[in-house]
């Protein structure tokens, strides 16, 4: 099945190839500024394409995904800096073990209960597990959230911390990138759009909803940790308000409905398309790029309802070969 | 005079469009010092960042309005480039990159450590000075960073002043409690008071973690009124300070020193109370009134006549703070004379002035020095905060031991 989706979808892999390679390249002519700028594209990005794999492919808009960004980020956190394990490289990958690990346990354990829930209220659940890991981690002191933690430098010294972190988001972001296409163009995908579709339908026709739902779930929240954990280490100095935010989960929404929810490329794009106005376009507004940037969003979504893959992709006739962006 | 023909017009439009590239390069030579930063004008710590940004904004109008500074025998007029990070420390290292690859050479800092901290590991990287007033973590000064320096003491190191105020009391307290609720501020300056006070030799009777919300302290009354110590601390913000004061009166629970980091300090408190606000003490960060003398503005009082002339949103301590990283700069670049990074970084790692907010030092880690930034202590009278120590700063005598709540007038 992975076979078939790869032929069909090759036009969007060769782009992708093309897409890799470009930014493999870019930190050798781009300034600081601009690397910084297309990090933070590459973070944002994969996150919303992380997000789409629950909220896209299976219509469960999480209000709450914060949560596996703080919850990740603080469990390497803690782990890197009480064991210290020597080399550098070698404390990350175990902090990163278990950062992503626990997001995968907490997200199995809260699958039975909360993925009962739909619409409006899976949203709001989701909203209230974030902001009660957050007050916890900020109120446990052993969490260490209100004083914070600062992360153990992972970049080698000869190294530009932002090229270093620029290439480990491009990493993480191209693993995001292809676990989600390989779970769209594989059974999961199609029983997950089943299930956005119609839940009771696809399960009397032998879907098995609650697999594929936690299936889901458990792989959003671990792509997501994994995001997390790399950004407090760019960031190098982490408190609760750093990485327990709601505007990551809210953002991330924003990007795919701005590009084309339920796509791959449409989150891409809409992150793409954020990043680049409120950093560089909107950067230098002192106290008037919030309204520009919220009147300009009005007027995109209200000029493309269904996102701007929604509103292109048609004009390019791409769709004629079956394969969906 | 020739008549401005249509003819003659035309030449002298020609002749202005070909000079005006010329012109434009003489204007931008007016050597200019810009200094760059973020600070958040939207978020969470939106507020404080107003007030710090206010205070940025009113010093450098200062330096302007007298025609700029002088440095070295140079003329230089100030420029503030300053950007909003939104309350996110993504997008202050973001931003704060392109002023790097701008060439800024000076920078201002945002509020809040988990802004601070990471900007701050950027400038140092690029070897150019932050002066900052909104990030007083411990983490900013433990490591290693040689630009970096903050007006406020760190964290653990807050509450030494006020360790020196119950120090300088006659008669001399013997012992102390401690009353924190369970957020950091609190909570870091509650364990700062307890090893500083012990430190300062006083013996610790008790104390008490709360939650962040108080709703009830009978319990800890109770506790108080069987083991009465001569100072109760209480590390709270102002909603529980209050809380705590009015169960204390209606418990009739009596300490002849009650003392609170933030309440009092409020107009609003010290109504509510009435005549039982009389005597406790709070810290107070800067206050207009303290007789802190200053090169530029002459003094505190005159910095904030200045501030109120210009400016409409009410005067903060941040403010205050905001203004002085300015003058600092200044006062560092005038004793280097020279404006080059890190000739004005030397400067201020051994700068000892007096300021708008008061004698001015650094430690070695670049925090300032507990004893000189760290809070000032005012004590309610007459329903006014009146500043009591240190004696530079002083405005009245302290009244101690404070009367029983049933014989306040």
């Amino acid at each position: 099945m992975l076979a078939q989706g790869i032929r069909s979808h090759r036009r969007w892999i060769v782009l992708a190839l093309i897409a890799l390679v470009a930014l493999a390249l870019a930190p050798v002519f781009l300034a600081p500024f601009h690397i910084r700028v297309a990090q933070l594209f590459l973070f944002s990005a994969a996150l919303a394409v992380a997000w789409t794999i629950l909220g896209g492919f299976a219509g469960y808009w999480s209000f709450g995904h914060t949560a596996f960004i703080g919850l990740g980020a603080f469990v390497a956190a803690l782990v890197e800096t009480s064991f210290q394990i020597k080399p550098a490289g070698l404390n990350f990958v175990v902090g990163m073990l278990a950062g992503t690990g626990a997001c995968a346990v907490l997200a199995a354990l809260l699958a039975y209960p909360i993925l009962r829930l739909r619409g409006i209220y899976f949203a709001i659940a989701m909203l209230g597990v974030s902001q009660v890991l957050g007050e916890l981690n900020n109120n446990v002191d052993a969490f260490k959230g209100s004083l914070g933690i600062v992360l153990p430098q992972i970049a080698p010294a000869h190294v530009e911390p932002q090229a270093f972190y620029y290439y480990l988001f491009l990493i993480a972001g191209v693993l995001t990138l292809g676990a989600a296409f390989a779970v769209k163009v594989t059974r999961l995908g199609h029983g997950l759009l089943a299930i956005r579709e119609d839940e009771d339908t696809a399960r009397m026709l032998g879907v098995p909803t609650e697999r594929y739902k936690t299936a889901a779930f458990v792989l959003s929240a671990v792509l997501t940790g994994m995001l997390g954990i790399i950004y407090a280490h760019a960031l190098g100095y982490i408190t609760s308000g750093s990485v327990y935010r709601t505007d990551f989960s809210l953002n991330v929404m924003v990007y795919a409905l701005l590009g084309g929810i339920g796509t791959l490329a449409g989150p891409i794009l809409g992150a793409g398309i954020m990043v680049v106005l409120t950093q560089m376009v909107l950067g230098r507004l002192l106290d008037t790029h919030m309204f520009v940037t919220g009147a300009l969003l009005v007027a995109i979504v209200m000029l493309a309802p269904r996102g701007i893959l929604g509103y292109v992709a048609p004009l390019l006739r791409w769709r004629k070969d079956g394969a969906s962006p | 005079m020739a008549k401005l023909g249509r003819r003659n017009f035309v030449k002298l439009a020609g002749a202005a469009a070909v000079a005006a590239p010329l012109i434009r390069p003489a204007q931008a030579q007016a050597k200019k010092l810009v200094f760059g930063g973020s600070v958040p004008l939207s978020g969470r710590a939106a507020e404080t960042g107003l007030n710090v940004h206010h205070g940025y904004q009113t010093a450098i109008k200062f330096f302007n309005d007298k025609g700029g500074v002088e440095i070295a025998g140079e003329k230089y007029m100030l420029e503030l480039r300053m950007f909003d990070d939104a309350s996110d420390p993504a997008r202050a290292t973001t931003l704060i990159q392109r002023q790097i690859d701008e060439g800024v050479d000076f920078y201002l800092g945002s509020f809040g450590s988990n802004i601070v901290l990471p900007t701050a590991a950027i400038t140092e990287r690029a070897k150019k000075p932050m002066v900052q007033a909104g990030g007083g973590s411990d983490q900013i000064f433990n490591q290693g960073f040689r630009y970096v320096f903050g007006l406020f003491p760190r964290a653990t190191k807050q509450f030494i002043s006020s360790v020196e105020f119950f120090k300088s009391i006659a008669p001399r307290p013997k012992t102390f409690a401690v009353i924190m609720t369970n957020d950091a501020f609190s909570k870091t300056q509650g364990e700062g008071a307890i090893n500083d006070c012990k430190a300062g030799g006083f013996e610790l009777t008790d104390s008490f973690q709360l939650p962040e919300q108080i709703t009830d302290v009978s319990s800890v009354m109770a506790s108080l009124r069987a083991k009465t110590p001569d100072m109760v601390i209480c590390t709270t913000h102002d909603q529980n300070s209050l809380l705590i004061t009015r169960q204390m009166i209606a418990s009739n629970t009596n300490v002849p020193l009650l003392y609170q980091t933030l309440g009092p300090q409020l107009q609003t408190y010290r109504e509510t109370l009435g005549k039982y606000a009389g005597a406790i003490c709070v810290q107070i960060y800067w206050d207009d009134r303290a007789a802190y003398k200053d090169k530029f503005f002459g003094s505190a009082g005159q910095f904030a006549a200045y501030y109120r002339q210009h400016n409409t949103r009410p005067l903060a301590y941040h403010t205050a703070g905001g203004a002085t990283c300015i003058t600092l700069y200044v006062h560092a670049m005038e004793a280097a004379k020279s404006t080059k990074p890190d000739a004005v970084r030397d400067a201020l790692a051994v700068l000892d002035v007096d300021t708008l907010y008061g004698r001015v030092k650094f430690t070695a880690q670049g925090d300032g020095d507990a004893i000189l930034l760290g809070p000032a202590i005012g004590q309610v009278q007459k329903g006014q905060v009146e500043l009591v120590f240190p004696a530079s700063a002083k405005t009245a005598g302290l009244i101690y031991p404070s009367p029983k709540w049933t014989e306040k007038t």
